[in-house]
């Protein structure tokens, strides 16, 4: 009897061996494949990148020579870069602080019940799916000096025109009013997902307690949205100091090189210059930065937690 | 582990095998067939038979306008003829459409990295600089003896490096000043007379400016931080003898004939509409032109026929010169045809540049009146005295350049350093000679890199 049930156990452990090892191979059928695509798509080109920064690698017929940290002390003692990461900073910061407010906010108004909420939310998230070249030509129009509709109302109103292209100012003001444009639609998203996944049973608790809605805000909304807000900084933070597409299409880093931004350098250093080794480390060092702030953020979120 | 490596060597295997049965069942390769990189004013995408059908079939569809029609039959007789002289040539070709500018550089680039491509590369400020980086193959002799024989000089002149010829622009672009003359009328000024020296011009300018009283203005060149910039403010730096590199080639921007240029430039930038001379985009300051709210203008050989398209009545003349400066130009709008180092049909490739310098083909080039044909032919014809032919050619013959490749590694940086500084050096208040300055400090820094 005592064989009899060895036999039985070993015969169900076989199958449930046999089991694991089917859906093991069927796990790697269809992870295989993608594995295998981000591998030589994604993944090669990503070490590749780096790896790149570590080379002297100038020319697009020379071969790559190893500099170690040559490229890296370079960027960290030259001005340009510098300032170009300082841009990256304050004119990310202010698209990111608009996108996470102006996201919040239209994401509160429609969590509220309003009629229409679907067509509003669909609007409102049209412009992050628009192809930067064509937007930011509109944009351009828009700010033309010759014909371009913001002159004219200023000039309708008796106002002097502005050559908005010789201003710091303008032009940093129109790529974060660009960027913003683009951006608080896929902010408020994934606030609207956030305020969605808060158990109503909390706000109903609040209103037996006799909470107003500012208290309701401040605590039951916001604390109940950590692990929202943890990720719409970090993602809102890569995307900001990534910004790219309105300096290259809308101020070409002008006036005078003043709203140059790190990716921009990065993409004149690889294409202008063939200088692949710099535009490696560029990358490197604006991968650090986001790796450095989401762990940060991250660790910030995990202390709260507890 | 092992199946799932197995699987992915058999799907490779197929894949590659699969390739392979592909490659095994195409037609038999007739006579070689070279790939020629086309820009869109003369080229196109496919065989010559495609290109022509692809232009008939627009024709036919009935919905261009009178200008967009004659363009189109023109450029059905011009693939028709270059068809024919590449033929005569024992050529075969197709052309490829890689864009224009930033565009066109960045596939060019990926084809010098895959070392593979078009057998003939085409291209304007990035040409020059391929040239002097090896990329290139110089003309064999016979054909650039033929070159220098018969054709303009500035129409290779900025391809020459070391004494060897890397390319040609078949049909050149130089600076030329164009003004609207309805302006000059109203402004009471002689609209067929053309300004001869800076001063005269300015005081044009300033009179259009005044009798524009806001709605127009006297106008004078587009300086963005761009290439756009660079190529029509060049011509005024030489002009004044000042330039972009010494005769070392080293960085020159703070000399004193840059100085004096970029001080004329200033007093015109005063005389266009706000922010319209620096703008990051050309557009604005082309929008002022076609809306008649500018009058004088710097640009290539294109804007005859584009002005005359929108009703503009335009005169042209070569550009006016500084007191105790000569002439000079920059080319713009100059499509030089090269032949990259890793053509594998570098034979065919220069005969189909021949092909591009005959007869019929300039002929068409004439015909269509928009861009000077290159063969010194057409200038000694008394025929074309006083044509459009005439004004470029006596460009075309003097002192004539292609925008310089910067010493070191670092070209695009110190293009970007002077565009960013010229452009701050004439639309602001600033002293132009310390914004030269740090435009140089910078230039031999990253000369140095």
């Amino acid at each position: 009897m005592e064989q009899a049930t060895t036999v039985a156990e070993g015969v169900r452990a076989g199958k449930a061996l046999s089991l694991s090892k089917k859906e093991n191979r069927l796990a790697w059928m269809l992870i295989g494949p993608i594995l295998l695509y981000f591998a030589l798509f994604q993944g090669f080109p990503i070490v590749f990148g780096l790896g790149i920064g570590f080379t002297n690698w100038v020319g697009v017929t020379s071969r790559p020579t190893f500099a170690g940290l040559r490229n890296f002390v370079r960027f960290f003692q030259d001005p340009i870069y510098l300032g170009t990461l300082w841009n990256a900073f304050y004119i990310g910061a202010l698209v990111m602080f608009f996108n996470v407010t102006i996201g919040f906010a239209g994401a509160y108004l429609l969590n509220t019940p309003m009629k229409g909420k679907t067509l509003i939310r669909s609007i409102w998230y049209l412009p992050a799916v628009t192809a930067p070249v064509a937007t930011t030509q509109i944009f351009l129009m828009f700010i033309d000096p010759s014909s371009g509709i913001a002159n004219r109302a200023l000039q309708l109103v008796g106002l002097e025109p502005i050559a908005w292209g010789y201003s710091t100012f303008w032009m940093v003001t129109w790529i974060v009013a660009y960027s913003s444009w683009r951006g608080i639609g896929g902010a408020m998203i994934l606030w609207l997902a956030g305020l969605q996944s808060i158990d109503p049973a909390f706000y109903e608790a609040a209103d037996i307690d006799g909470a107003s809605g500012w208290q309701k805000l401040i605590y039951v909304t916001l604390p109940s949205l950590r692990n929202i807000t943890t990720f719409v900084l970090i993602t809102g933070f890569t995307g900001a100091l990534q910004i790219f597409e309105p300096v290259l299409f809308i101020s070409q880093a002008g006036p005078f090189g003043t709203t140059d931004v790190i990716v921009h350098r990065v993409f004149r250093d690889f294409y202008g210059d063939f200088n692949f080794g710099m535009a490696g480390a560029g990358a490197l060092v604006i991968t650090l930065i986001i790796f450095v702030f989401s762990l940060t953020t991250l660790r910030w979120y995990q202390v709260k937690e507890q | 582990m092992k199946r799932m490596l197995a699987i992915v060597a058999v799907l490779a295997a197929v894949a590659t095998f699969g390739f392979a049965a592909g490659e095994a069942d195409a037609p038999a390769e007739g006579p070689t067939r070279i790939r020629v990189n086309m820009e869109g004013y003369a080229g196109g995408e496919g065989t010559p038979e495609e290109i022509i059908a692809t232009q008939q079939a627009r024709l036919d569809g009935g919905e261009l306008n009178a200008n967009q029609a004659a363009e189109t039959e023109w450029r059905i007789d011009y693939i028709t003829a270059l068809a024919e002289a590449a033929d005569e040539r024992g050529v075969q070709w197709e052309g490829v459409d890689w864009g224009w500018a930033e565009q066109l550089t960045q596939r060019q680039l990926n084809a010098f990295l895959a070392e593979q491509g078009p057998d003939i590369l085409v291209g304007e400020v990035q040409m020059p600089g391929f040239a002097r980086q090896g990329y290139l193959e110089p003309f064999p002799p016979a054909l650039a003896a033929k070159v220098r024989a018969e054709v303009v000089p500035g129409a290779y002149g900025p391809m020459e490096v070391d004494g060897e010829i890397y390319g040609i622009a078949t049909f050149p672009g130089v600076n030329v000043l164009f003004w609207n003359k309805d302006l000059l009328r109203q402004a009471g000024l002689d609209p067929d007379r053309a300004p001869a020296t800076w001063d005269e011009w300015l005081d044009m300018v300033e009179q259009i400016t005044a009798a524009g009283n806001g709605e127009f203005y006297g106008g004078g060149t587009y300086a963005g931080p761009n290439f756009g910039g660079s190529l029509r403010v060049g011509p005024f730096m030489m002009m004044a003898g000042g330039g972009f590199i010494d005769e070392n080639g080293d960085v020159d921007f703070a000399n004193e004939g840059n100085f004096e240029a970029f001080s004329f430039m200033r007093e015109l930038a005063k005389n266009s509409p706000p922010g319209a001379v620096a703008g990051a985009s050309e557009g604005g300051w082309w929008d002022a032109l076609n809306q008649g709210r500018i009058a004088y203008v710097v640009d290539g050989p294109w804007r005859l026929a584009a002005g005359e398209a929108l009703g503009i009545d335009i005169g042209y003349s070569t550009l006016p010169i500084p007191t105790g400066g000569s002439a000079a130009n920059v080319t713009i709008g100059a499509a030089f045809y090269g032949v990259p180092t890793y053509a594998e049909n570098k034979e065919e490739a220069f005969l189909f540049i021949e092909a591009l310098l005959d007869e019929s083909v300039q002929d068409l080039h004439v015909q269509a009146g928009q861009r000077p044909p290159v063969l010194q032919m057409y200038s000694q014809d008394a025929d074309f005295a006083d044509s459009y032919i005439a004004t470029f050619h006596e460009t075309l013959y003097g002192d004539v350049s292609g925008l310089p490749t910067f010493k070191g590694e670092s070209n695009a940086r110190i293009w970007d350093v002077f565009h960013q500084h010229m452009a701050e050096a004439i639309v602001t208040d600033g002293d132009i000679r310390e914004i030269l300055a740090r435009a140089q400090e910078l230039g031999e820094q990253f000369q140095g890199q």
